[in-house]
């Protein structure tokens, strides 16, 4: 199944098509000798999840601007069509709101007008699913005002990634605090936030984001769950306090 | 890589010029998420422009939970339009009794307005588009106000002024030409007319939003009992500009003077002779423009259209004054999807080009233009 991944949650905007092997497309990788005459020409695939094009921006003010020319231009380097998508995965943050809300908006719209299911995915599993690692990590985003963005992972059983904790909003100066609870300690760190950590932790190469979180969703994707609504992970209230009755318009 | 844009193969060759051709048009510019469709019609012999057809619209508002805080709060309305999208879309369709592979084209709001709540609106737009294989446009949302009333009262005369007022804007314009251009002769150099309604309201503890209530108070009140002064009358004077600033200042002061001095503050004569006020300055100053540029029609639009001192007095001086005058009804006034529909149809119809792939929100677009 062919699938377009967007993130917004950081100032990277993020656009991928990938392509997700169902069970019996990994057994015959072709999926047509039954039904249709051999391609000897077509490559087969080999991995269960793989990314056709990704195109990442780093452009933390034009992420309306960006996100769709660079949907259409991965599917474009993909060689695959709007209408050929199964489904599309969107990152739900957390990221600061307004970058972030433009992900969502294009996600829910473009699958409302092809007919196809949006699956929301946090956008730190889907960076935390890209990096393939096997010892525990944070994830730390910018979440400006001076606070970041963390989620605390670790290798679970048969290769699977565990949250140990998070995404929470967070100063730098209480991440330490935060990894004093985390059953497994971090011994790196992922995510563009990682130098406002301050953290004495390796920093980890980025991988693919649109890898990761098709690979969140992959469960979902492959047995056709019914998504959950595309909701933000705000983590903050908005930012207003209700005016005093006694105020006067004079003062 | 970069993000140059690449379109992907159209499937069908959409023609939002021919008449019977769709236009679905999608508002978030502040707290109301509007989405409307719009049928082109046949052009209208004595002024070019085409007829339009309100097939069906539908809002959705989050006024309610911005009341509290006695005026929008950005955030809060932003995150409604994300929610209410989707719902808002359906529910339009339904209305609208025409299935989504009817649409010919999409017009969006992208400006001006508050930049998140914009955003919401312009993403989604370019997503549908893009997801239909449809052109789309970016229009502004005071000539959506304007071309609101085309969908009731048919093409505008091109001698046409229109006052605009609401809880955002007070502003009169030259929009004879719609499609294509708005002219600003004036607007308020401080507070929108529906911004000084929101506050006397607030000051008078009658609730948010100020317009219906203070109107409805103050018909049991008297337009004379307090004379309210009325901004920008002077002589020297920029005829076409309003100020509200003033007349809240002395509306809070007469109604703190009655408290001081312990005495019972007369709110429906307070709302009669504050909406009086408003009332006279905006008649006022829209038939002088009117005369003075020869216009031999007036529109009335936005939110504070639908108060009913400012309808009846315009209509005596409209009257007074040899002006046809045109007013949307109440459902068209306020912020809504078929305006952007309509705006669209006929930026089209006056040769507009789709928007560039990289259309976004823009929050201080200026009245001059009309699409981008
Ligand atoms: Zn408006």
């Amino acid at each position: 199944m062919l699938v377009l991944a967007l993130d917004t949650a950081t100032p990277v905007v993020t656009a991928a098509v990938v392509r997700l092997l169902r069970p019996h497309e990994l057994i015959d990788p072709a999926g047509t000798a039954a039904t249709s005459a051999p391609q000897p020409t077509a490559p087969r695939p080999t991995a269960p999840i793989s990314v056709l094009a990704e195109a990442n921006v780093d452009d933390a003010f034009a992420h309306a601007e960006r996100l769709l020319p660079l949907a259409e231009s991965a599917l474009a380097q993909a060689g695959v069509e709007l209408g050929q998508l199964d489904a599309i995965v969107v990152g739900v943050g957390p990221g600061p709101f307004t970058g972030l809300r433009v992900g969502i908006a294009t996600a829910a719209a473009l699958g409302d007008a092809l007919g196809i299911s949006v699956y929301p995915v946090p956008s730190h599993l889907g960076t935390a699913l890209g990096a393939e690692v096997a010892e525990p990590f944070l994830v730390v985003t910018d979440a400006r005002r001076r606070e970041v963005y963390v989620s605390a992972f670790a290798p679970g059983s048969c290769g699977a990634l565990r949250t140990q904790a998070g995404p929470e909003v967070l100063r730098p100066a209480d991440l330490a605090a935060f990894c004093a609870t985390l059953p497994q300690q971090p011994t790196a760190v992922a995510g563009a936030g990682a130098v406002l950590a301050g953290l004495d932790l390796p920093e980890l190469p980025a991988g693919s984001a649109g890898l990761g979180l098709v690979r969140a969703a992959a469960r979902d994707l492959l047995t056709g769950a019914v998504p959950a609504p595309p909701v933000p992970l705000y983590l903050r209230r908005p930012d207003v306090t209700e005016p005093s009755a006694s105020k006067s318009v004079l003062a | 890589m970069t993000a140059a844009a690449i379109p992907t193969t159209r499937r069908r060759q959409p023609e939002p010029l021919r008449p019977g051709a769709v236009v679905l048009g999608i508002e978030s510019s502040c707290d109301e998420t509007g989405v409307g469709l719009v049928r082109m019609g046949e052009r209208d012999p004595a002024t070019g422009q085409p007829r339009l057809e309100l097939l069906g619209h539908q809002l959705a508002s989050s006024s309610d939970q911005h009341a509290r805080y006695g005026g929008v709060v950005p955030e809060i309305a932003s995150r409604a339009h994300l929610e209410a999208m989707q719902p808002t879309m359906a529910a339009a369709f339904a209305k609208a009794g025409i299935d989504r592979d009817q649409v010919d084209a999409v017009a969006v709001t992208c400006g001006p307005g508050l930049a998140g709540a914009l955003l919401v609106g312009v993403a989604a737009a370019k997503a549908y588009a893009a997801g239909w294989d449809l052109p789309l446009y970016g229009v502004n949302h005071l000539a959506g106000h304007i071309a609101a009333d085309t969908l009731e009262h048919g093409p505008l005369p091109a001698n046409t002024l229109a006052l605009l007022v609401s809880g955002g804007h007070t502003q009169l314009l030259r929009a004879g030409d719609l499609g294509t251009n708005l002219e600003q002769l004036g607007s308020t150099v401080d507070d929108a007319a529906g911004e000084a309604y929101d506050k006397v309201a607030r000051l008078l503890g009658l609730g948010y939003p100020g317009g219906p209530v203070i109107d409805q108070q103050a018909a049991a009140g008297d337009p004379a009992a307090i004379a309210f002064p009325r901004g920008l009358t002077g002589p020297r004077d920029n005829p076409y500009d309003f100020s509200f600033s003033g007349l809240k200042t002395a509306v809070a002061r007469y109604v703190e003077g009655k408290r001081r001095a312990g005495e019972p503050v007369p709110v429906a004569d307070v709302c009669a002779s504050f909406q009086e006020a408003v009332a006279d300055v905006l008649t006022a100053k829209t038939v002088r423009a009117a005369r003075d540029i020869g216009a031999d029609t007036v529109v009335i639009a936005g939110g504070v259209a639908a108060n009913g001192r400012l309808r009846e007095l315009a209509e005596i001086r409209c009257g007074d004054a040899g002006i046809t005058l045109r007013v949307p009804r109440p459902g068209l006034c306020t912020d809504n999807g078929a305006m952007i529909a309509a705006i669209g149809a006929l930026a089209i119809a006056a040769g507009a080009q789709p928007a560039d792939p990289a259309l976004t929100g823009n929050p201080g677009l200026p009245v001059a233009t009309v699409h981008v």
